[in-house]
């Protein structure tokens, strides 16, 4: 099991989270992701925030398009205009096989802006280190 | 949880286990030297024991002979079979099969695969050339460096993602090249 799990609001006001209702893992289905994605569409709704969470402990959070925060500086701040999630794994062929201990695993979450330009946060799962980066 | 298995491909697969090594070899098979500038002509599994895991396997040799030498400037390989385009091998035919796998069904993008010196990714390996390509492929990629890695094809959800990559190895210089590691990347969801 990932300790490393999405948790998205949409716009009709639901919050939902990787592991959890309809959204556990189940073998040989769609991924929890794949899964919230085809609600989405079937039910047009869109994402207004997105987070993770490590170990279901520590929260990490991107800019939200909600509409209304409770920080003045929240609402002054540009919003993005879609939000994204995935994992990166990676690691040495000539290492042979790689498992949970020896691969470099990061869930990702991603917000765009209406320029294109994009927020990544990376967060370790081996440890819950957090990473960002901005791509133009 | 998400696995990597690699396997060296043979009349039997080989998979390389945590501790093995992917050996490129000479025409001499297990433990033969390759000549500086040349290509390899075997390729093998090596154990930490320094056995031949692969022995009796008859690992599929990928053998770089040219990068645009070929029909309408494809690369050229021998995999055993004389100099062909490398667009003509099969799946089972290529050296390395790299499996993903994934208890539940997930989209695979942005996979690239290249060599590097063993403890920088964005450097390249030292005394190595390195060569490869996906299965379908018209060119070689000289992925040396994350800068310059292959890029794999995207593939649909699925539990199970299988690559199959040609890759074949020159020394620069004589000696035996311990800075020199395959990586692959992707991103799944």
């Amino acid at each position: 099991m990932q300790k490393v799990r999405w948790i998205t609001s949409l716009n009709n006001g639901e919050t939902l989270y990787e592991e959890r209702g309809n959204f556990k893992t189940i073998k040989g289905e769609l991924s929890p992701w794949q899964r919230l994605l085809v609600y989405i569409q079937d039910n047009s709704l869109e994402i207004t925030s997105i987070a993770l969470t490590y170990d279901e402990r520590t929260r990490f959070n991107l800019p939200s398009a909600g509409k209304s925060p409770k920080f003045h500086a929240f609402s002054l701040a540009a919003k993005p205009v879609s939000f994204l999630f995935f994992r990166k794994l990676g690691g040495n062929v000539i290492d042979g096989q790689i498992d949970r201990e020896t691969a470099d695993h990061f869930a990702v979450i991603e917000a765009t802006y209406e320029d294109g330009n994009k927020i990544q946060l990376w967060v370790d799962e081996a440890n819950g280190n957090c990473w960002t980066l901005i791509i133009k | 949880m998400a696995t990597f298995i690699f396997t060296l491909q043979g009349s039997t697969p080989t998979v390389i286990g945590a501790t093995d090594r992917l050996q490129f070899a000479g025409a001499g098979g297990f433990d033969s030297k390759v000549t500086v500038g040349e290509y390899n002509d075997s390729v093998h599994v090596k154990s930490s024991a320094d056995a031949d895991d692969s022995s009796g396997n008859t690992p599929e040799n990928n053998k770089f002979v040219s990068a645009a030498g070929g029909t309408g400037g494809d690369s050229q390989a021998d995999w055993g079979d004389g100099t062909e385009d490398i667009d003509a091998i099969t799946d089972a035919e290529c050296s390395l099969k790299i499996n993903f796998a994934d208890a539940s069904s997930v989209a695979i993008t942005d996979a690239i695969f290249y060599a590097y010196d063993g403890t920088t990714t964005t450097a390249v390996p030292t005394g190595v050339t390195f060569q490869c390509a996906e299965s379908g492929d018209t060119n070689f990629t000289n992925a040396e460096g994350s800068a310059a890695a292959l890029t794999l094809a995207d593939s649909a959800a699925a539990t199970s993602h299988d690559y199959y990559i040609l890759v074949s190895a020159s020394p620069e210089s004589v000696g035996l090249k311990s800075a020199f590691a395959l990586r692959v990347e992707l991103t799944y969801s």
